[in-house]
């Protein structure tokens, strides 16, 4: 080889090191550009579900503020009906007092003629003796009718609040027993419950308001797992600042296309008479209310379980405005 | 460091000394990313320091002539790749303002976790800036290159002082920039 080839041979070899690290470099790049597109994917992908959870916030708001206003507009009648059906209760209770005194002068034959005739011919007319039984019974399906639109009235009322009511210092865990016996009754029949709850800090929320929150969510647990022998699973944690509660059960869990809705006011799949479709929605906006999350993970025919999340360092909420109700 | 500096290193030593010499710099330094830089990727900051110096014992200038010319070199095409920031500004003073509030401001957005410096400006009068400059880097002699850099750019003659050094043990550098006439 000649001195020149060799020159050739050493600038051959150079450009080949070049040419390689150029390679390496543009695989490099390459990787670094599909690592921040599927960033950028995800961070896509995150934006738009938390796009949908504040439509749905949103969407539960004007629910909230038409429904304060329906509320309200239910709220006086209502009052007046029910307070005069207990007038009226007692007006009949008299009047079937005075009917039974009357069969009895008539078995007694105490009635003169035209009297015990009369009374028989209105009697032919009207069956006393089925209305004296039936009324009762109408006036106490009517007084539990008008309780059922009380309770739906108030829960509405509880929705469409945006600002909690009084707070205190509450350890949840306790406030979590004090539920679950409130609604023992219902459920013992056919469900188990088994609890799993360690010692939490306290937090300040409104009591009567998460208790609310826990025996809707349990009441519905023991409803998803009626066909089956039930377990319902309450547990607490803490994470990080925040309090967890779940309460998960081994139900007929939800379909994947119903996710969406069972937060909404009235959706309900049970049947009439036996949901409302409230308490969901209330239980919603109750924890946001208090700054935290309800969240519900769902396998149809496994089971569900909601979560809730707390923070610990509970600000108020941003909106402290109540919504306006006019008169 | 940026990938992009190690670039516009690379392409400064091919330039002036040809390929043969960046190679002979690669082959000496050995750095553990074996030369091979892409502008977005992260490298250790010793492996261009490394590069600096054994150009500076292969090239025969001093280190802080060669950094400083590197800085102008570097400037030059950072503007090139990126021509909105000198447009932006008017002059060579309220460029030079521009640099933290502005300029690496969009540098982070551009570059994952770039380690960019600290500048604090006080404008002494219609001639003077003194620019406080903070970095764990210490590269003070790089921006004395890129000041170079924006001056030529917008064609201004300046005197640079450089009183206070971090190289000195002080826990800052001051550029006091005076225009010429
Ligand atoms: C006179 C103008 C400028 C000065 C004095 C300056 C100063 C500096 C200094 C000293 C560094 C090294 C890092 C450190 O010291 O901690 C740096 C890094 C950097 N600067 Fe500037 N800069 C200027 C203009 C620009 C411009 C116009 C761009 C254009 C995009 C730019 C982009 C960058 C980038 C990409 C880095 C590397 C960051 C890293 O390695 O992670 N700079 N700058
Ligand atoms: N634990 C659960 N398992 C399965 N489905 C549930 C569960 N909790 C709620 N759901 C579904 O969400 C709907 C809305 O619940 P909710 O708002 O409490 O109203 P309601 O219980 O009156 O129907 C229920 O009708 C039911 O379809
Ligand atoms: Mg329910």
């Amino acid at each position: 080889m000649s001195a020149n080839d060799n020159d050739l041979a050493r600038e051959l070899a150079i450009y080949q090191r070049a040419l390689q690290r150029e390679k390496q470099a543009r695989l490099d790049a390459e990787q670094l550009l599909e690592n921040s597109t599927r960033q950028l994917y995800q961070q896509n992908q995150t934006l738009q579900q938390q796009q949908a959870a504040m439509l749905q916030n949103e969407k539960l708001a004007t629910i909230g503020m038409l429904s304060a206003g329906i509320a309200h507009e239910i709220n006086n009648p209502l009052a007046v009906v029910l307070s005069n059906l207990n007038a009226l209760t007692d007006y009949t209770e008299q009047l079937l007092t005075l009917l039974e005194q009357v069969q009895q002068w008539q078995q007694q034959g105490t009635l003169n003629a035209s009297a015990a005739e009369r009374f028989t011919q209105l009697d032919s007319q009207a069956d006393f003796a089925f209305l004296a039984e039936d009324a009762p019974d109408m006036m106490e399906d009517m007084r539990e009718g008008l309780i059922r639109v009380q309770d739906i009235v108030s829960n509405l009322k509880t929705f469409s609040r945006t600002r909690p009511g009084e707070r205190q210092q509450v350890d949840i865990n306790q406030c979590i027993q004090t539920s679950l016996r409130l609604v023992n009754n219902t459920i013992k029949d056919h469900c188990s419950v088994v609890t799993d709850l360690p010692p939490l800090p306290e937090v300040a929320v409104n009591n009567s308001e998460l208790s609310q929150v826990f025996m809707n969510l349990i009441i519905n647990a023991a409803h998803a797992t009626e066909d089956q022998h039930g377990q319902i699973q309450l547990r607490t944690r803490q994470q990080a600042d925040c309090l967890v509660i779940e309460v998960e059960d081994n139900g007929c869990g939800i379909p994947e296309n119903l996710c969406k809705d069972i937060f909404n006011p009235f959706f309900t799949t049970k049947p009439p008479g036996k949901g409302t479709g409230m308490g969901l929605s209330v239980a919603h906006s109750i924890i946001s209310n208090h700054g935290g999350t309800l969240t519900v993970n769902s396998t149809p025919g496994l089971g569900s379980c909601f979560t809730i999340c707390l923070p610990l360092d509970m600000k108020q909420p941003l909106s402290v405005t109540e919504h306006p109700i006019k008169p | 460091m940026k990938g992009i500096v190690f670039n516009i290193l690379e392409q400064m030593v091919i330039e002036k000394a040809g390929l043969a010499a960046w190679d002979q710099l690669l082959q000496d330094v050995q750095p553990a990313s074996q030369g091979i830089y892409t502008a977005g990727g992260n490298y250790p900051d010793e492996e261009v320091v490394q590069l600096a110096s054994r150009a500076s014992e292969m090239l025969d200038i001093p280190l802080n002539t060669l950094v400083t010319a590197f800085g102008s070199y570097l400037f030059s095409n950072l503007v090139k790749k990126h021509p909105v920031f000198v447009e932006q500004q008017p002059d060579f003073f309220s460029f030079l303002k521009s640099v933290h509030d502005v300029i690496h401001v969009e540098v982070r957005k551009l570059y994952e976790e770039p380690s960019l410096p600290h500048f604090r400006y006080t404008q002494l009068n219609t001639q003077q800036l003194r620019l406080e400059y903070r970095s764990p880097r210490k590269l003070c002699m790089l921006a004395e290159g890129l000041i170079a850099g924006a001056a030529e750019y917008y064609a201004v003659r300046y005197q640079l002082e450089h009183p206070v050094c971090m190289h000195k043990g002080a826990d800052h550098c001051e550029f006091l920039i005076t225009l010429e006439p």
